[in-house]
């Protein structure tokens, strides 16, 4: 997600990624098929939600 | 680029307010209005406050003594508007305004077009407030520090736990409610923190959410600093008491999203980016309007809605 961010500025517009954190873990997931609970900020040990999770669609 | 539709009223904003100055305006005959929402639906803030078996009842109002979730108040507003013959454009942000002309320059899915409009109302909402907004909340900006709205979108939309040892640093509704929510999923009771001495929710709100959580508070705390490498590991204060976790919720305390009234050279304070409004929510420059909570301070959606359909009709009177 920094990665992206250094690249293209996301989250670091109006809301600060008020709004928009989430849904871009959606994108990032849906383009790369790493589970949202898989993400990571920079690395591993820095995943987005507590680790060791699996998802439960709502 | 597409050149200019003409509109009597454009509103800035599909939330609560921008809704309630919609309908007001459509009852009073006004039209043709032009509603901008940035999203791709309408309904603004109480939209993410879903309705899940055993969750925690959030963002509600009371009508007629049952109590309405933010989703369905959210519905029953996009209802009323859709009864309504507003001109709707989802997933559209305003990039350029030209205030004295009211020509707003717009970005959606179609390309970039520009509208004029003889009034505008800013309905745009607020956000909460990042860490160094709050300037007392010092540290690394690690993964797993989130706002409420992340809890929520982590929380309903995906079914997973941002924390399961969270820290709350926020003593408002919002924060209890986000501390509610992580209980009722299944996290530990949250560690609750705050500059005030005492919470700044009202003693019946904390009763309502002590059903879900209790959380450990600790108010007073003059500076403090976000721990951890990677992912936050918890909160240390100046003095050095500590309050480990695996994730921060930096919770509340409101920031109007004064941005475009900023970028259109309205009258702003700063930092605080409270509007400096004259009588009857008027803006700076005439002809521009204010509603709901981009006004500043805490409110609920129904506020919103007649505040925004107030708003209609000091509209109606300038034009």
């Amino acid at each position: 997600m920094d990665a992206l961010k250094r690249r293209t500025r996301v989250l670091t517009g109006r809301c600060q990624g008020f709004d928009c954190q989430v849904p871009l873990a959606e994108i990032v997931s849906g383009h790369t098929g790493i589970g949202i609970a898989q993400l990571t900020k920079n690395g591993p040990g820095s995943e987005l939600v507590a680790p060791g999770q699996a998802e439960v669609p709502a | 680029m597409s050149i200019g539709q003409h509109f009597k009223v454009a509103i800035i904003g599909g939330g609560p307010a921008g809704i309630g100055a919609a309908v007001g305006l459509a009852k009073r005959g006004i039209g043709p209005v032009v509603l901008i929402e940035r999203r791709a639906e309408l309904g603004g803030t109480p939209m993410g406050y879903r309705k899940k078996p055993g969750g925690v009842p959030t963002f509600v109002e009371w009508t007629r003594g049952r109590m309405v979730f933010g989703e369905e108040l959210a519905g029953r507003m996009v209802q009323r508007l859709a009864k309504t013959d507003t001109a709707i454009r989802l997933s559209t942000q305003v990039t350029k305004i030209v205030p004295a002309e009211k020509r707003l320059t717009l970005l959606g899915p179609e390309g970039v077009c520009e509208l004029t409009a003889d009034a505008v109302v800013l309905a745009a909402g607020a956000r909460e407030q990042t860490p160094a907004e709050k300037g007392w909340l010092a540290g690394a900006r690690t993964a797993r520090v989130s706002f409420t709205r992340h809890v929520t979108g982590w929380l309903d939309n995906h079914g997973l736990l941002p924390a399961r040892k969270p820290v709350v640093v926020g003593s408002d509704l919002i924060a209890y409610s986000a501390a509610a929510k992580l209980r009722a999923a299944g996290s530990d009771e949250p560690v609750m923190l705050d500059r005030r001495q005492s919470p700044s929710a009202g003693f019946l709100e904390r009763l309502f959410f002590r059903r879900w959580t209790r959380p450990d508070w600790s108010g007073g705390v003059t500076a403090a600093e976000i721990m951890g490498d990677r992912a936050a590991t918890g909160v240390q204060s100046s003095d050095g008491q500590e309050w480990p976790g695996d994730g921060v919720m930096v919770c509340g305390e409101l920031v109007p999203n004064t941005e475009l009234a900023l970028l259109a050279g309205m009258a702003v304070e700063l930092p605080s980016r409270q509007l400096q409004l004259a009588r009857s929510q008027a803006l700076s420059q005439p002809g521009w309007f204010a509603a709901g909570t981009v006004i500043g301070g805490f409110h609920g959606a129904q506020w919103c809605f007649f505040n925004g359909r107030r708003v209609a009709r000091t509209v109606a009177r300038f034009l």
